[in-house]
Formats: structure tokens, C-alpha cells, sequence
């Protein structure tokens, strides 16, 4: 369970794991609350933890793993480690060494479960328990399923009762009975069931898919004490962020600093790094110009108040810009594509000169139109 | 051309009218002849209503050419371009400034929207009706031609905007000048003459200019109707020399807000 300070300034539930919910925990509820609700639960407080990057550098652990990851909540996670990786001799050392990976970001050790289906993954990391790992090797899924009670199944409540009505309190005693049988009671869930119980669920990991990284950096000449003056250096940190952003196609939600002094380690782009400040800030629609970063950068370089020798930037929450997409069959941009083609023609025949678009420099840059205006031929 | 033949002119009359106009058709074209005035809602709105309510079609004629004549100094391309800043916010529109005088941050001080503005600044005059032309069947709802001498004009350029003009539906408005070349006047459906009334000061100061707009002459409907208007700068100027050597005389201006005074 992992708790923060809300925006009340009280102590809150910011993530928690299926087992404290079921015991009464909900998120956004009290801290005290939650602990007297589920008084064995371990709680680390997200002022240490800064439970977005925690969750980033998971995604970076797993991916480490397997390409095909899919997060469930802030408990369970499904990796796809079809095929061999000549890292690992066996499933197991694979496993073994993804255990101690994850317990290193989160400081608490997981339950592993290995097996042929996410189904029988999921029954083996049950119970398998926190710290340990439950490896079902393949063939072998029926008979370990075999004692596991029907009313753990997710099957709809009604299919469960119908189960229990019947006698029928494992997966066990439901493949002793022939499947046309059970067809004849349950219908089609009799196929579902018959499925889980065999190990043969055939669902599949639903990965999310790894976000390219969208990090720039600017290592400065010196060391600069001043963060006033890092100021002056922000439309060229926003023109080399949206650069980045225009070559991926994408726009940014967040934006996060990263201000590292001449002790901090040098890493790899993208990823935390020991700093000495870090800072995110939420942008309310999402930023792909120059003009658009200018103001987040600005903000967070306020804020700062240390040695800064390198200034690294990290675009979050990407997702496609909206007028790549959403404004595409609008009236008027395809009324302006069709001027652009007829510019173009013009550019052709009497040169760039002729024909100018123009847009506001952001600031207060003067009067003077050059100055002011930024010119597009185009 | 298919006239109806009109209460009390004669079968003979009707008959040497309509071969005088087929004549003229042959001549110079379909766009040289046009029947009627406008109807209401056929003109394109400035935004501006008490403008909008002298215009015979309620506003700007669509297909046809207009005019909006003024001395140097008397406010013509600072009501020009707060129209086309008006007019941005809807619809794609250009200005070709022949004069190489206007300052396109005026069309973000007026409240447009620079997205949808195209600036055509033309190192010869042909280059600037050709761009107009092209801008206009490429998608240019409102195109703004601004100089103060309309005298360099060839003889086929008229003819050709006016063509494009109805193709599209769109607008042109010629601003600035006293007199064009005939073959341009007479492409002209509304001539509007814009003058300075006077200044509008606030504590001394000159904040604004009020101008009177009166409809000359008009191929579409009544002429004669007249209303005032009030362009405010953003900025208060000490004296009117600065004003007339700054603003209007085109050289740098900043934009306000327009506003109807009386009409």
C-alpha cells in the first residue's frame, strides 16, 4: 500500500495491491483509515518513493524481460516469455533473476508465477507467495489445478453458484465429469471452464506497448548557481524538445527536469538518474511546438534552486498530437492545404519571397516585425 | 440572353436590346454583364452591422470586386485590416500589399487569427494580381489588395480576379487610392469612400480614429448609405502628428478595437 500527501494535505492511498483492496482498502482513502482496515499491509509513503517514476522504472526492469508486458493495476503484471533468451539457461533462472530485479525498484519482493497460460501464471504466483516463485512446468497444469477450488475461477457468479449447487468444489471434480454433460447445464461457459481447469485459457498478454523515449539534455559550460539564469536558455531547451517530439510524431502531457550537478552520474537519456533536482509539471493540452513547451520549461526552471551543470528534459504521457488526427477532415485545414498547394505553385514560379504566413514570437521579444513575427514561406 | 421582355417596352426595342447585349457577351465575356441587385444574405458579413447594414447585400459582395477609397491618412488599411482580422477568425483570407507597408502582427493586434492569413508582398505589380488570383481559387475567402496608386494595372487583370472572384464565391476589396483605370472601375461593384472624422482622445491623449464609411457607388442596390466608425489603438498616442506619421500613414501600426459609433 503505498501512501501520499493528498490535496487536502492529509495522507491518502495512492496504490494498493488487489489483496489490501479486497481486506477494504480503497484508494484516495484516509492512511489511518486504511491502515486500521488492513493492519498487515506494508506501507511506503510516495514522498520517497515518487510512485511515477517507481512505476517507470519497472516498465524499464520489465521490459528488460520481455517486449510484450501488460500492467494490471498496481499489482499484477503479465510478461510474455515465449521463445529462449540466451541470457538465461532455464524459465526458472529467468525467473529467478525477474524476482530480484523487481524487488530492487520496489523494495518488496513479488510473488512469481511461471506457466504455460496467464491463468495458470496467476494460480502459481498465488501460490507461490510474496518472495518466492512458482514454476508449472508445461503438461503439467491440469494436475496443479487441479485442487484449485471453482470459486476462484473467474467465471460469473451465477456459472460458480451452479458449480457449487452441484457438488462440484474443484477443477478436478469439474474434468471428471464429461464435457457434453456439463454443456448441457452450464451452456457455453462449460467451454470456459473446461478450458481453465485444463490450463488452456488461451488468453494472451495485452501489452502496452514501450513508449519511445523522449528525452533531450543540455550540458551547460559550467556549473551555474544562479537558476535565473537558466532561464535564458529555455526556448532553446523548447526548440530541442519539440524537434524531438515532431521526429516522433508525438505530443506531451507531462513534462519533467531533471537538473543534474558535476557530481550526478551521467546516464542513459530518458531514464532517472541520482539528481540533484527533479521536477515534473502537468501540461493541460498536449505540447508539441515550441510555443507550447516554452511556458511548462519556464515553470519548472523556477522552481529550481541548486548547482546545475546539466539540464535534462523527459517528455511523458505521449500520445499522438490531436491535430495530426482529429482535424485532418476539418473544413478549415483542408481549406489551407489546398492554399498551401496553391503557395507552393506561386513559390515555383516567383520565388519564396512572394507569398509569407506568419505567427507571434512567444515573449515579449519588441515591436519591430521582424523581430516579433516569426515568417514562414510556406 | 433570354430577357423577359419588360411592361411597356415594345417587341421591336426588346429585340435590338437583346442583340446589343449578346453583342456585348461575345465581347467581353459572361462576367461583363450582370442583372439585377444582390439579394440579402448574398454578401459576405464584416461583422461589423451598422457596415454590414449599408452594403445592398448585407455585406461585402460575393463574387465581385469592391473598393474602398481614401486618401493616404485617412484610416483605409487600418479599417481594411481590422475587416480582415474580423473576417480571419472564420474564414481563410490574404492581403496582397503592393505597397510593401503593412506590418502583419496589425491582423493579431486587430484579434484574427494568423492561421488562417496569407501575406502576398510582391516585388512587381503582376506578381501581386497573380497571387491574388491563385490565393482566391486555392481557398481565399477574402483577399485585401492595399495601395495607394492603382495606376499599373494591365488591362487583362481585372477580367481575370473577377472570373475567380465568381468562381469561388469569394471576396475582394481594393483599398487605398482616388482613382483607378477604367477597366478596373468599371469591374468595380461597390465603391466605399472611407475619411477621417476624428481622433478619439482620452485624457488628452489620442487613442483611436473615427472614420466615416459612405457607399459612393453601387451596381447592386441603392448607394448613398453612410456610417461612422471608431478604430482604437492600443496605445495612446501624445499628439496626432505622431498618430498620422506612425499609424496611418501605414508604416507601423498596432490594433485596437472597432467599434460603431453611429450610422
Amino acid at each position: 500500500m503505498v501512501s501520499g500527501l493528498g490535496p487536502s494535505g492529509r495522507r491518502v492511498v495512492k496504490a494498493a495491491s488487489e489483496a489490501a483492496l479486497a481486506a477494504g482498502v480503497h484508494l484516495a482513502q484516509d492512511a489511518r483509515q486504511a491502515e486500521m482496515a488492513c493492519p498487515g499491509a506494508v506501507q511506503l509513503q510516495d514522498e520517497h518513493l515518487h510512485l511515477e517514476v517507481m512505476r517507470e522504472q519497472l516498465l524499464a526492469v520489465l521490459y528488460d524481460f520481455s517486449p510484450l508486458v501488460e500492467i494490471c493495476g498496481d499489482s499484477q503484471v503479465y510478461l510474455d516469455l515465449g521463445g529462449r533468451d540466451p541470457r538465461w539457461a532455464t524459465e526458472a533462472a529467468r525467473a529467478s533473476q525477474l524476482g530480484r530485479a523487481v524487488q530492487q525498484v520496489l523494495g518488496v519482493a513479488p510473488a512469481v508465477g511461471v506457466g504455460q497460460s496467464r491463468f495458470v501464471a496467476l494460480v502459481a504466483a498465488l501460490r507461490a507467495g510474496a518472495g518466492r516463485i512458482r514454476l508449472v512446468p508445461r503438461g503439467s497444469a491440469t494436475a496443479f489445478l487441479s485442487a484449485w477450488p471453482v470459486s476462484e475461477l473467474p467465471l460469473p457468479p451465477r456459472t460458480v453458484a451452479q458449480l457449487l449447487g452441484f457438488g462440484l468444489l474443484t477443477c478436478g471434480d469439474c474434468l471428471a465429469i464429461p464435457l457434453s454433460d456439463l454443456q448441457r447445464q452450464l451452456g457455453p461457459e462449460a467451454i470456459t471452464l473446461y478450458r481453465l481447469c485444463l490450463g488452456q485459457d488461451g488468453a494472451t498478454v495485452n501489452p502496452r506497448r514501450k513508449p519511445p523515449p523522449c528525452a533531450v539534455r543540455k550540458v551547460l559550460a559550467g556549473v551555474v548557481e544562479n537558476t535565473e539564469a537558466l532561464r535564458f536558455g529555455a526556448p532553446e531547451l523548447a526548440a530541442m524538445l519539440a524537434e524531438e517530439l515532431a521526429r516522433l510524431g508525438l505530443a506531451c502531457g507531462r513534462l519533467r527536469i531533471l537538473l543534474l550537478d558535476e557530481d550526478a552520474a551521467e546516464g542513459e537519456l530518458g531514464l532517472r538518474q541520482p539528481g540533484v533536482f527533479l521536477d515534473e509539471i502537468t501540461i493541460p493540452t498536449p505540447a508539441v511546438t515550441t510555443e507550447d513547451l516554452l511556458h511548462p520549461i519556464l515553470s519548472l526552471l523556477a522552481r529550481a534552486r541548486c548547482r546545475v551543470l546539466t539540464i535534462e528534459l523527459q517528455a511523458l504521457s505521449l500520445t499522438p498530437p490531436p491535430q495530426v488526427q482529429a482535424q485532418l477532415w476539418a473544413v478549415g485545414e483542408t481549406t489551407r492545404a489546398e492554399i498551401g498547394r496553391a503557395v507552393a505553385r506561386l513559390h515555383e514560379r516567383f520565388g519564396q519571397s512572394l507569398v509569407w504566413r506568419v505567427g507571434l514570437r512567444p515573449g515579449h521579444p519588441g515591436d519591430v516585425p521582424e523581430e516579433r513575427l516569426i515568417w514562414h514561406s510556406r | 440572353m433570354g430577357l423577359d421582355r419588360p411592361l411597356g417596352v415594345t417587341e421591336k426595342d426588346h429585340g435590338a436590346l437583346e442583340a446589343v447585349l449578346a453583342d456585348l457577351n461575345r465581347r467581353f465575356g459572361p462576367t461583363m454583364l450582370r442583372y439585377g441587385g444582390a439579394e440579402e444574405g448574398d454578401g459576405l458579413a464584416t461583422g461589423v452591422p451598422c457596415l454590414d447594414a449599408i452594403l445592398p447585400a448585407g455585406g461585402l459582395p460575393r463574387g465581385r470586386l469592391s473598393w474602398m477609397t481614401g486618401r493616404a491618412g485617412e484610416g483605409v488599411f487600418d479599417l481594411g485590416l481590422a475587416l480582415l482580422a474580423r473576417i480571419s477568425l472564420t474564414l481563410p483570407v490574404a492581403v496582397v500589399d503592393f505597397d510593401l507597408r503593412v506590418d502583419p502582427g496589425d491582423i493579431a493586434d486587430y484579434g484574427g487569427a494568423l492561421e488562417n492569413f496569407w501575406l502576398v508582398r510582391p516585388q512587381m505589380p503582376e506578381q501581386g494580381w497573380a497571387a491574388a488570383r491563385a490565393v482566391i481559387l486555392g481557398g481565399v475567402d477574402f483577399c485585401l489588395l492595399l495601395a495607394h496608386s492603382w495606376r499599373q494595372v494591365s488591362r487583362s487583370v481585372p477580367a481575370l480576379l473577377v472570373a475567380a472572384l465568381e468562381e469561388r464565391g469569394a471576396v475582394a476589396l481594393l483599398g487605398g487610392g482616388m482613382t483607378v483605370p477604367p477597366h478596373l472601375g468599371g469591374r468595380v461593384a461597390i465603391e466605399l469612400s472611407c475619411r477621417r472624422e476624428g481622433w478619439s482622445r482620452m485624457h488628452r491623449d489620442v487613442v483611436g480614429v473615427e472614420l466615416s464609411l459612405s457607399v459612393v457607388r453601387s451596381r447592386l442596390g441603392l448607394s448613398g448609405g453612410e456610417c461612422r466608425l471608431a478604430v482604437g489603438f492600443p496605445r495612446a498616442y501624445p499628439n496626432p502628428v505622431g498618430v498620422m506619421g506612425l499609424r496611418l500613414g501605414g508604416l507601423l501600426m498596432e490594433g485596437g478595437l472597432m467599434e460603431a459609433v453611429g450610422s
